[in-house]
C-alpha cells in the first residue's frame, strides 16, 4: 500500500548570482514526500536545506534566485506557477514553521488577529468565526486560557509558546505540508520535547506531510521517516532513519554520527570531528564536494577529485548515497567507525583507509609540542 | 581527556579548602533590581538570577553548568569573572577573595581568570586584524612580549595558521573566529576559564573539532574550565562535575558519571529523558534501553517571583506539601553527589529516606 505522493522535488537548482560569483545554495536536489509522512533533512549551515525549503514554499519568487527543476504540489509544478497561485497555495496547502518565533510574529499584532488574518486570507469567513478559530487552534496547540491569550501579543508569550501559536497559525487552514526549518533550535530542551510531541501528535490528527528541517540528529531521529542528508547544496545520502543511523553509507553521514557526543552511549575520549570546513558555495570543489573533508578518497583511484557521483542505491533502493565508494568497502568503512564487527573478508583488505584515519584525526594533536615549548612567558 | 592523577576531584559545594581547590563560590547571590519611576527610582522588586549557589572546583578539572535559559548560569559566569557585581556571596580563586575587588584591584587577576563567548561573530571586533585582537591582552595588560611572535604562537596553538595574523574576522568560518577567541583568552596563561555556551553556536562537525581542542588545551596547559552549556551531552564530554541549575539555584552536582548515569533530582531526570537520542525508533539493531521520556508541563516560571520552598515544585510530579512549605538543601546523598530534594530519585530502597529529610 503505497501511499499517494505529495510534494515531488525533481532536480531541483536554485542559484544566487552575487557580485563574488554565482553562489549554487541548492544543486540538484530530488525526493518525494508522501502525505502523512515525515522527512528530515540535515546538514550543516549553508548545505542548502534552509534554501531548499525557501524554494518549495515559493519565498524566493521576486529575489534574484535562478530556480530551475521541478517542484510538484499535488501534481502541480510550482517552480512555473504565477505568483498569484503559488501565494494561493501559500498557507492553505503548504505551511511553514520558522525557528525565530519572535521575529516570524508580528509584534504590534495580537496572536489570535495575525492566526485570523491567515485564516480570512484563504476562506470567506466572518472575522467572528475565524476569531474562534483561532481559539480552538490555541487549544489544541497547548496554550492554557486560549480565550484569554488570543488578545495577547507575541512578546507576552514565552518562546515554547510562541512557537506553538506559530504552528496553530502554520495548521490553520489544514494544510496538506508542513515545512518546520529548525522548529526547536531556539528551545530548551524540555520544550523543545513538548514542541516534537506536538509536531508529531498534530501530523497524525491532520495528516499532512511534514518536513523537518534541522541540524540536530536527535530530532530528526525522532520525527522523521525518511531523512535526508545535504552537503554543499546536494543530496550526500537518503534513506529510511535506519538506514541513515544504523547503516549509513556516505563518509559525510558517517562523519556527522561520529562527531556528535551522545548521551545513549558510553562517553569517548575523544570526539572524531570532520576534518577542515563546509566549502564555499561559489567555488565547490570539483568531483564529490566532500572530497577535501573525506579520509577515504584514496580508496577510488582518484574519481573522488574528478567525476562527481552520483546517487546510487546503497543495500536497497529505497537508500541511495552519492559516493564512489565500493559497497565492500563502505560495509567494512563503517563497520571499522561504528566498532561494529567487520566481516572476515573485508579485513584483508590493506589498511589504507585506517591510516588515513589515524593522520586525519590527530590534528590537534600537532599541537602538543608547540604549546610545550610556545611560551608566552612575560 | 583529564585523568590528571594529581589532582583528585574535589566535591564541588564542600567545605573542605585543600590546596588544590581554585574556585570556591559560597552562597552567590545577584539579584537584579526592578525598579519604577523616573525621578524616584523605587525598587519594586529583583529578578533573583542566582540566589545563592555554592561551588568548589579543583585545579585542572572541569565543571559543566548546565540549565535551561533563565536558570542563571550565565550570570554565574559572568559572576565568576566579575564582569557584573555579586549582591552577596563569596567568590574565592586560588586562595584571594575577588567577591568585591575593585576595577583596579580586579585587572591583574584578569591574567588569571579569563572567559570564552558564546558568539564568535559578535565577540571579536570586526574592524580589527586577527593580530590585534589576539595581541589585545598584551597591550592592556601591558606586557612585554614580542607581541608578533606571541601571537602567532597563540594562533598556532588554536590550530589557525599564524601567517592569518593579518587578516580581519570576517574572513574566518564560525569554527576559526571562536579558535580566535580562545587564543585571546590563552594569551594571559589564565588559570580560570570560564566558557559561556563555546561551541553552540557552531556546527556539529565543527562542535567537535573545537571541543577537541578545548580538551587538548587543558592536556597541556593545566587550565580549570568552568564550561557553561544547555547541551546536555556536550556537557557530559568535556565535564568532570556537573551542576544542574533551576531557577538561580544548584539542584544537583555530582562527578560526571554519577549524574548521567543515576540522576537523582527530578528535574535532572526530566531533562535528561528530554535529549532527543539520535536512534529512529525503527531499530533493526536490537533494542534500546530507553527511559520513558517525562514530560514536564509548561515554562520554567519567573524569576522574577519564584515558586516557593522548592523552586520545581510547580513543575515536578512528586511534589507534595512539603515541598510547597520546605526548601530542601543541598544535601549530600552519595559520596559527592549532592541534591536538592525532598524525594530524590534512582535512591536505593532501604536506609535512605530518612537521612534525605534531616539533611
Amino acid at each position: 500500500m503505497m501511499p499517494e505522493t505529495l510534494l515531488e522535488v525533481e532536480d531541483l537548482r536554485i542559484h544566487f548570482p552575487t557580485q563574488d560569483g554565482l553562489v549554487k545554495a541548492v544543486d540538484g536536489v530530488s525526493f518525494t514526500l508522501s502525505r502523512g509522512r515525515t522527512l528530515g533533512i540535515v546538514g550543516e549551515s549553508g548545505s542548502g536545506k534552509s534554501v531548499t525549503s525557501l524554494g518549495i514554499m515559493g519565498l524566493l519568487q521576486g529575489s534574484h534566485a535562478q530556480i530551475s527543476g521541478h517542484i510538484r504540489l499535488d501534481g502541480e509544478d510550482l517552480v512555473t506557477a504565477s505568483p498569484d497561485r503559488v501565494r494561493q497555495l501559500r498557507g492553505s496547502k503548504m505551511a511553514m514553521i520558522f525557528q525565530d518565533s519572535l521575529s516570524a510574529l508580528h509584534p504590534y499584532y495580537t496572536v489570535g488577529n495575525q492566526i485570523i488574518e491567515a485564516y480570512r486570507i484563504h476562506n470567506e469567513v466572518s472575522k467572528k468565526a475565524a476569531r474562534k478559530h483561532a481559539i480552538d487552534l490555541l487549544g489544541r496547540v497547548g496554550i492554557p486560557q486560549p480565550s484569554v491569550r488570543v488578545d495577547d501579543y507575541p512578546h507576552q508569550f514565552s518562546g515554547g509558546m510562541r512557537q506553538r501559536a506559530m504552528i496553530a497559525m502554520a495548521l490553520s487552514c489544514d494544510p496538506g505540508l508542513l515545512i518546520a526549518d529548525e522548529p526547536t533550535t531556539a528551545l530548551d530542551v524540555t520544550v523543545q520535547a513538548q514542541i516534537l510531541d506536538l509536531i508529531s501528535d498534530l501530523q497524525s490528527e491532520f495528516g499532512s506531510a511534514v518536513i523537518i528541517i534541522t541540524h540536530d540528529l536527535g530530532v530528526v531521529a525522532e520525527l522523521s521517516d525518511n531523512i535526508l542528508v545535504m552537503y554543499a547544496g546536494r543530496v550526500a545520502e537518503y534513506g529510511s532513519g535506519a538506514d541513515i543511523f544504523y547503516r549509513p553509507g556516505h563518509p559525510y553521514t558517517w562523519g556527522l554520527l561520529s562527531s556528535m557526543p551522545r548521551l545513549d552511549r558510553a562517553r569517548t575520549a575523544r570526539l572524531i570531528p570532520i576534518a577542515g570546513t563546509p566549502p564555499s558555495l561559489i567555488r565547490v570543489p570539483p568531483g564529490c564536494p566532500f572530497h577535501p573533508r573525506c579520509q577515504y578518497t584514496g580508496l577510488t583511484n582518484g574519481r573522488c577529485d574528478t567525476e562527481v557521483p552520483p546517487l546510487r542505491a546503497v543495500a536497497t533502493l529505497e537508500h541511495e548515497a552519492a559516493c564512489h565508494l565500493t559497497a565492500e568497502d563502505r560495509v567494512r568503512l563503517w563497520a571499522e567507525i561504528s566498532g561494529g564487527e567487520v566481516p572476515a573478508e573485508a579485513r584483508e583488505i590493506p589498511d589504507q583507509a585506517g591510516e588515513l584515519l589515524d593522520e586525519a584525526v590527530d590534528v590537534p594533536a600537532e599541537v602538543g609540542p608547540s604549546v610545550a615549548q610556545g611560551g608566552v612567558e612575560a | 581527556m583529564t585523568e590528571q592523577t594529581q589532582t583528585p576531584p574535589v566535591s564541588p559545594a564542600g567545605t573542605g579548602s585543600s590546596g588544590d581547590v581554585l574556585l570556591q563560590v559560597k552562597a552567590l547571590v545577584r539579584h537584579f533590581p526592578v525598579t519604577r519611576g523616573v525621578v524616584f527610582r523605587r525598587k519594586v522588586g529583583a529578578v533573583r538570577a542566582v540566589d545563592g549557589i555554592d561551588l568548589a572546583l579543583a585545579r585542572g578539572q572541569t565543571l559543566g553548568l548546565v540549565g535551561e535559559s533563565g536558570c542563571g548560569k550565565t550570570t554565574t559566569g559572568r559572576l565568576l569573572v566579575r564582569l557584573d557585581e555579586p549582591t552577596s556571596g563569596q567568590i574565592v580563586i586560588d586562595g584571594r577573595d575577588v567577591t568585591h575587588l575593585r576595577p583596579g584591584r580586579m585587572r591583574p587577576l584578569r591574567r588569571e581568570i579569563q572567559m570564552i563567548f558564546q558568539d564568535p561573530y559578535s565577540s571579536l571586533n570586526p574592524r580589527h586584524t586577527v593580530g590585534a585582537i589576539v595581541g589585545a591582552p598584551f597591550r592592556l595588560q601591558k606586557v612585554k612580549v614580542p607581541v608578533k611572535r606571541s601571537v602567532q604562537e597563540l594562533l598556532e596553538l588554536v590550530g589557525l595558521n599564524p601567517e592569518h595574523y593579518n587578516r580581519y574576522p570576517y574572513e574566518f568560518s564560525g569554527g576559526q573566529r571562536q579558535r580566535i577567541g580562545i587564543a585571546r583568552t590563552l594569551a594571559l596563561r589564565p588559570k580560570l576559564i570560564v566558557a559561556d555556551e563555546p561551541v553552540s553556536a557552531l556546527d556539529v562537525s565543527i562542535q567537535a573539532q573545537v571541543i577537541n581542542l578545548l580538551e587538548d588545551l587543558q592536556d597541556h596547559l593545566g587550565l580549570t574550565y568552568v564550561v557553561i552549556a544547555h547541551d546536555l551531552s556536550v556537557v557530559r564530554h568535556i565535564s568532570d562535575q556537573v551542576a544542574v541549575m533551576y531557577l538561580g539555584k544548584i539542584v544537583e552536582v555530582a562527578e560526571r558519571d554519577l549524574l548521567y548515569a543515576q540522576p537523582r533530582h527530578p528535574y535532572t531526570v526530566a531533562l535528561l529523558s528530554a535529549v532527543p537520542v539520535p536512534e529512529p525508533a525503527s531499530s533493526a539493531s536490537g533494542q534500546r534501553q530507553r527511559p520513558e521520556r517525562i514530560r514536564l508541563v509548561g515554562d520554567v516560571p519567573s524569576p522574577l517571583n519564584p515558586p516557593s520552598a522548592c523552586r520545581f515544585h510547580t513543575r515536578c510530579w512528586k511534589a507534595q506539601e512539603i515541598c510547597r512549605q520546605q526548601e530542601p538543601p543541598l544535601a549530600e546523598l552519595a559520596t559527592g553527589h549532592r541534591v536538592a530534594c525532598h524525594f530524590p530519585e534512582n535512591t536505593p530502597p532501604p536506609a535512605e529516606g530518612p537521612q534525605v529529610r534531616s539533611g
